[in-house]
């Protein structure tokens, strides 16, 4: 059984515009999308012990099977009473209710870094240094070579870097890492259909 | 890019008729390609066609309208029409899904045996390497895909004939 106690929905409008700036339409609209691209957390507690996990993004294609996977995925398991919100069994419409009706906060507003693990196989281990004609910066990344291809880390703390995630072919996981303020952080209460979640715990 | 656009749904209850099983609720739809036209002219139009996409017990039909709503989010699939018109939100692609479950037909256990059936609006008989079993081995093959490939599309398996629209 797994409760969901907090949530936090992350934009990223405040990202600080790249240095560089790749050249092109297709860049301009990379970046602007980058901009407007949220993530979706929520801390989940099972069997005593609890962590923050990613459960929905709007980069393409990066969340499908954690949220709406057949008979996995975090909508299925609120629908079949595995999953729950601060204790309360909601329904798959419901579930989504709640999560289109969180608050969003922009990323320097809360107390925590946004880390992504990223790992791409050999075979496309080139889209880790060029899309579209651009260079990465991997100056502030850790890349470590691994048997089936390469693990590259990086906290997002820029447009390009969002790109990066929405170009790069490979699986990526976002941790939530905490700042020292993140101790005394409250999250916004959620909205549901009009009405404070507390209501219905 | 072309997208699903869906113009109907029916589901279907196939009953066990006998073992411990659990009828098969059976989900057909007429649907079709966004980008597939039929006709010329004034008369042309998107083609569309009936078909059963997948069967299970009534929560497996839920849990696989969850698994495609994430297709529904993405622009994937569409309702009777293309465009913001015929834009849904994945938890109204869910609600379709239970109203049509609790709208459900059934065909009648007496004509499980025969190789065709009459149920609502709708005819079903087996397709392609199906067509000469009877529904009840269709339920069977269904029962076995199910097994094998959890939540995979099963076009394969029935051929249904429906109401245009």
């Amino acid at each position: 059984m797994k409760n969901e106690t907090q949530h936090l929905k992350i934009r990223l409008a405040d990202l600080p515009p790249p240095d560089r700036w790749p050249q092109g339409e297709w860049w301009s609209w990379q970046i602007k999308r980058a901009s407007e691209d949220t993530f979706t957390f929520a801390f989940v507690e099972e069997s005593g012990v609890g962590r923050w996990m990613m459960l929905d993004t709007t980069i393409r294609f990066r969340s499908e099977e954690q949220l709406f996977g057949f008979k996995k995925g975090a909508v299925y398991q609120a629908e079949i009473g595995e999953r729950t919100v601060k204790g309360m069994k909601l329904s798959a419409e419901k579930y989504l209710d709640h999560l289109d009706n969180l608050p969003s906060q922009k990323l320097g507003e809360v107390p925590f870094v946004l880390h992504a693990k990223v790992t791409v196989s050999r075979q496309t281990a080139h889209t880790i240094h060029n899309a579209h004609g651009h260079d990465w910066d991997h100056s502030q990344s850790t890349i470590v070579e691994t048997e089936d291809g390469f693990i590259v880390e990086f906290d997002i703390d820029g447009a390009l870097k969002v790109a990066f995630l929405d170009s790069v072919i490979g699986s990526f996981e976002l941790q939530l890492l905490p700042k020292e303020a993140a101790s005394s952080w409250e999250p916004p209460s959620p909205v549901l259909a009009g009405e404070t979640i507390e209501l219905f715990a | 890019m072309s997208s699903h656009i869906i113009y109907q749904l029916q589901v279907v209850r196939l009953p066990a008729v006998s073992g411990p099983s659990q009828d098969l609720f059976a989900l057909c739809l007429q649907s079709g390609s966004s980008n597939s036209y039929e006709g010329s002219g004034a008369n042309a139009r998107r083609s569309r066609s009936w078909g059963m996409i997948y069967a299970g017990t009534a929560e497996d039909l839920v849990a696989y309208a969850i698994d495609w709503a994430s297709y529904v989010r993405g622009g994937g699939t569409y309702w009777t029409s293309m465009g913001r018109s015929g834009s849904m939100t994945p938890q109204q692609w869910i609600r379709k899904i239970r109203t049509a479950i609790a709208n459900v037909v059934s065909v009648d256990a007496d004509y499980m045996d025969g190789i065709s059936v009459s149920v609502g609006p709708l005819i079903i008989r087996g397709k392609d390497q199906y067509e000469r079993k009877t529904i009840n081995q269709l339920v069977d093959s269904i029962r076995a895909l199910g097994q094998e490939k959890p939540g995979e599309p099963m076009w394969q398996v029935m051929r249904v004939s429906g109401p245009d629209k």
